[in-house]
């Protein structure tokens, strides 16, 4: 009986996002997830992706460290479903990502501390906040 | 072009059992596009595993939502075996597999409930609840909790459960399929419901593919996409697997794929506990993952696929759980069958994502 999967882990650059994302785009595979974890000098990113035939042995997983004050590329452009990852990331790690298809700005999540899984990012009471684009009545009906 | 105006619909609905906002920019009735947003209800729980540790945090992973409380349990006590290597015992998993599916039966007819009652179908919906009392009984002479039951626990199930209570759970099933048939005859052939449903919110395979939809939300749009085809746990002795598909994609074939997988639960019900092997049902577990140590797996929940990461640290406490939940990962496909449909058919299209706010706002 087979009990557990065999995931794969890779490290790469931020110079690579673009280029592995497309590839993993290319090949067929379906996109799983991007998470953040907190480190001592910034924050490493994993992005996970899923072979696009059943049964495969795992899960592959690109993990990127993206130093504090570093920003990196959005992969919506290929995967859409990432928006909701790339937001979360970035209110709640405080990661600084370029060009996500629908940007929220800080307002995904309504929290009470900016960044509050990053305690290097997280500043008590400071919370970024401007609407996301189209999302407030006026700016989108005047669109 | 018409003059568009933006209509906020949420977070609070009478469709809606939990908060999210959606902003529908409208040309007249049409809606044009959907900006989804969340976060009213956040909770911050994969922050606890600071304060509490790998074995604890089981309780947590299933409070994460009240519906899919023993998938969230089972995906995580998978993930943690993976760190740390152990491997439980056969009937666990198998005891695992059957709850996990009495779990997909249960959600599903509360679905189908919540469905009903969102076209104004009252019966329907009262007898889809009523059935769902029974795998509810079921849960509670098994294991003494209705929803939230603590079966799972890392190295295996916490207690057994006796090969004559397992007979007696299929003669349940076997007596509520009788009556679940003439529902899903009502759900699949009533001309009110067809109407209602029948390409509304339509998404082609492609766009089920390029959206990374997860679920009976991707199924019904012909996307392959079941983890129960990895064949992990018990569903590896499965003697055939078919993930139940629709080419259809409207919310009529979300319908019919949730309805379908209900009878296909039951029948691997039926199948494990024809097989589940004698022994024990739990191994020793001690110590704590090594420092550095990965995981990262995955568990088809009723709403579809669940992903699991963690990380160990070399203490009892992990460096990092994440849970990523079917919602989370829906939202794009949602705004795109919301996008070109009609005011009106916006609950009916929310609704047959089969939304739980509460997982995504973990």
């Amino acid at each position: 009986m087979k009990r557990h999967e065999q995931p794969t882990f890779e490290t790469a650059g931020i110079e690579e996002i673009l280029a592995f994302t497309a590839a993993y785009k290319e090949a067929g595979y379906r996109f799983v997830q991007i998470c953040a974890i907190t480190r001592e000098t910034g924050c490493d990113v994993l992005y996970a992706f899923a072979a696009p035939e059943y049964p495969y042995d795992g899960l592959e997983g690109k993990m990127v460290f993206v130093p504090d004050g570093m920003s990196i590329p959005s992969i919506t452009e290929f995967y859409p479903a990432a928006f909701v990852f790339e937001n979360e990331a970035h209110d709640l790690f405080g990661i600084d990502i370029e060009g996500i298809s629908i940007d929220f700005e800080g307002n995904f999540y309504q929290v009470a501390v900016a960044y509050p899984m990053n305690p290097r990012a997280a500043v008590e009471g400071e919370v970024d906040a401007e609407a996301p684009e189209g999302a407030e009545g006026e700016e989108a009906a005047d669109e | 072009m018409s003059e568009r105006t933006v209509v906020p619909f949420g977070p609070q609905h009478p469709v809606l059992p939990e908060p999210v906002h959606l902003d529908l920019v409208l040309e007249d009735e049409k809606v044009i596009t959907a900006i989804p947003r969340i976060g009213f209800v956040h909770r911050g729980l994969e922050k606890l595993v600071t304060k509490r540790d790998y074995t604890q945090f089981v309780f947590i992973t299933e409070r994460i939502c009240g519906i899919c409380s023993f998938g969230h349990s089972l995906g995580y006590v998978q993930n943690v075996e993976q760190l740390m290597g152990i491997e439980t015992t056969d009937r666990a998993e198998y005891l695992r597999t059957i709850f996990h599916e009495l779990s997909r039966i249960h959600s599903h007819l509360l679905w189908l409930g919540l469905m009903a009652d969102s076209f104004g179908f009252e019966a329907l919906f009262m007898h889809c609840w009523r059935l769902r009392e029974d795998v509810l009984d079921i849960f509670e002479q098994c294991t003494g909790g209705r929803v939230i039951f603590s079966a799972c626990d890392v190295g295996g199930f916490k207690n057994d459960v006796e090969d004559s209570v397992l007979k007696g759970m299929c003669e349940t099933l076997d007596r509520i399929r009788d009556e679940y048939n003439s529902i899903a005859k009502t759900f699949l052939t009533d001309s009110s419901v067809r109407t209602r449903l029948s390409g509304v919110g339509y998404l082609t395979r492609e766009q089920a593919a390029e959206c990374s939809m997860v679920g009976p939300f991707g199924r019904a749009s012909g996307l392959l996409v079941d983890d129960r085809l990895k064949g992990i746990g018990a569903y590896g002795d499965l003697a055939a697997f078919e993930p139940i598909l629709s080419e259809d994609g409207d919310c009529y074939a979300r319908c019919y794929v949730r309805i379908n997988e209900v009878l296909q639960s039951m029948d691997i019900i039926a199948e494990l506990v024809d097989k589940i092997p004698a022994g024990d049902v739990m191994v020793d577990v001690k110590g704590a993952p090594e420092d550095g140590a990965k995981a990262m797996s995955t568990v088809e929940q009723p709403r579809g696929q669940a992903f699991y990461y963690s990380e160990g640290n070399g203490t009892k406490f992990l460096e990092r759980m994440r849970i990523r939940t079917p919602t989370s990962q829906n939202l794009a496909g949602l705004v795109a069958a919301l996008g070109g449909c009609d005011l009106a058919d916006v609950p009916i299209i929310i609704l047959t994502i089969d939304p739980c706010i509460s997982c995504t706002e973990r």
